[in-house]
């Protein structure tokens, strides 16, 4: 379902909140569009310490592992990357469909260490936003259906007081990738 | 040890390698100036000797004169009380230390320990621009703002070629070797059977090549000066650690520590390892997010830097020459007690 109990806005404050904390950077230089490598001087250990602040944040789990190593496991070997470390056509087509307008710069044959570029601050917000979605309709320990928000950020049953458990970030990615593949066919 | 000539002295005595009948002479520093004479006959021997209340002052002193005046200090044994304090003083003066991996973390720290420890450094990293470049370059700075020379190397050590680039630029500086550490360590974190080949691969190249490239092409520079090959392990090389392949690599390498520890051992070259607990370095933030609650380990089990960093200072020094082909822990005890009290900090 798509849940309403933390609002956009809440999961934008804390996105930002995260970056200029995990980055060490000035709180106003986070823009929706700023890409975190190219404009915020991130590397990709700091992508991991900015998903475990969110994660502990919205109790959540969100993907450890990239698209591309993803579509490489269920697709197959070098569907993905090819054997020169480069973004294959399909995967292009895929990564355009996840990010539409922030895919546009994407082209097959790119080097895939170019690849995380495009994920920006906007891109972080969908995906927390997308493991809060995966909120149950309810509680997996009481069957009641009275979530309620704590401190803004956590989920929690209003009649046992279990915090919510949503599904971790991976399987959704995975989940996406297989609907897709259904509909276009793409690999 | 063979000991020659002995002349004077009292309370203390020192042997001390060097030409054999040189005499030194030694005024204590600071508050023991006045209060103790020492003088020292240089004999063929290859171990420092030195018994007396003040043996720690007294040899601090002499390796800095000795280094001043340029001959520098092979290696020196205390045996008196203060000895850990003693052995923490040991400098290595006119020395060189190439260190990979050392733009951050555990490889920064052992490049800062032996910086003030009196080596020249070379810093290595792979990573072009970003943090590790940046790193690279702040901790050459940091360096010689001790006083040390230090230049960076980037070279990516599962390629022969640039291996082969990273110890000639290493020649072409110093002119000389010491001291390799081998840090460096690049893998996923994901369970074995997931692993894709590219990745398969990758791993064996980084983290098992990759290290033995190294200790070929810093062979002929070791022999030279009879140095010494410390090799940085992680506990996952003995025990299960969720989606952490890197941990075979480590025991293969521990193998490797064992192996050619006796290989080279004949050459003069000793090889031992250092096995780290868990230590909050960057790579913590990925071991975090697959070790459940792993924030709640009491705060007194985490390894700091500092204390991998001083276990390779002692298996570099004299007092570890009786130490081959072994790879110490240094975990707090983390691996040692299958029991532990909730109360423990």
């Amino acid at each position: 379902m798509k849940q309403s109990i933390i609002p956009e806005e809440k999961v934008v404050e804390e996105v930002n909140k995260a970056i200029v904390e995990g980055l060490d950077i000035k709180e106003g230089s986070v823009a929706p569009d700023s890409s975190l490598i190219r404009d915020l001087g991130a590397e990709s250990l700091d992508f991991l310490d900015i998903n475990y602040r969110l994660e502990q944040t919205f109790g959540i789990k969100l993907a450890r592992h990239s698209i591309l190593e993803h579509m490489e496991e269920m697709f197959g070997e070098e569907s993905a990357i090819d054997e020169n470390g480069r973004l294959t056509e399909k995967a292009a087509a895929m990564l355009r469909r996840r990010f539409g307008d922030g895919g546009a710069s994407l082209e097959p044959g790119m080097d895939i260490d170019e690849v995380p570029a495009i994920v920006t601050v906007r891109s972080i917000v969908d995906g927390v936003l997308h493991v809060l979605d995966s909120l149950p309709d309810k509680c997996t320990s009481c069957g009641a259906s009275a979530w309620t928000p704590e401190d803004g950020s956590r989920i929690k049953c209003g009649s046992c007081g279990e915090y919510a458990v949503f599904t971790n970030g991976d399987d959704l990615v995975r989940e996406w990738l297989q609907e897709m593949q259904e509909e276009e066919k793409i690999f | 040890m063979r000991a020659g000539r002995i002349e004077s002295v009292s309370p203390s005595i020192l042997l001390l390698p060097g030409k054999k009948g040189c005499r030194e002479s030694l005024r204590p520093a600071g508050n023991l100036q006045g209060s103790l004479k020492v003088r020292v006959v240089v004999v063929d021997s290859d171990v420092i000797s030195l018994n007396g209340i003040f043996a720690g002052a007294i040899l601090h002193r002499l390796q800095i004169m000795r280094a001043r005046r340029g001959l520098g200090l092979a290696g020196g044994r205390v045996e008196s009380a203060g000895r850990l304090k003693d052995m923490d003083k040991l400098p290595f003066e006119n020395r060189t230390a190439l260190i990979t991996g050392s733009s951050r973390g555990i490889g920064r720290s052992i490049a800062l320990s032996f910086a003030r420890h009196g080596a020249d450094i070379v810093v290595n990293h792979h990573r072009q621009g970003g943090s590790s470049e940046a790193g690279a370059k702040q901790l050459c700075d940091e360096v010689r703002a001790l006083g040390r020379r230090a230049f960076v190397v980037r070279a990516d050590i599962s390629v022969k070629d640039s291996v082969k680039g990273l110890f000639e630029e290493t020649k072409r500086e110093f002119d000389r070797l010491d001291f390799l550490i081998l840090n460096a360590a690049r893998a996923p974190f994901k369970p074995i059977e997931r692993l894709l080949e590219r990745e398969l691969r990758q791993l064996v190249e980084t983290n098992y090549l990759g290290n033995i490239f190294c200790i070929q092409a810093a062979l002929p520079l070791l022999e030279k000066t009879q140095g010494k090959i410390v090799f940085i392990s992680s506990l996952g090389s003995r025990f299960y650690n969720p989606a952490y392949p890197l941990g075979s690599m480590k025991a293969a390498m521990e193998s490797v520590v064992r192996d050619t520890a006796e290989s080279l051992g004949g050459r003069g070259i000793s090889v031992n390892g250092v096995c780290a607990g868990i230590v909050k370095t960057d790579s913590f933030k990925v071991l975090r997010q697959y070790m459940e609650e792993i924030d709640r380990m009491p705060e007194g089990l985490f390894v700091e830097p500092e204390e991998v960093a001083d276990v390779v200072m002692f298996l570099c020094s004299p007092a570890g020459r009786g130490i081959r082909g072994q790879t110490l822990v240094v975990d707090r005890g983390l691996s040692n007690s299958l029991y532990r009290s909730v109360a423990v900090k």
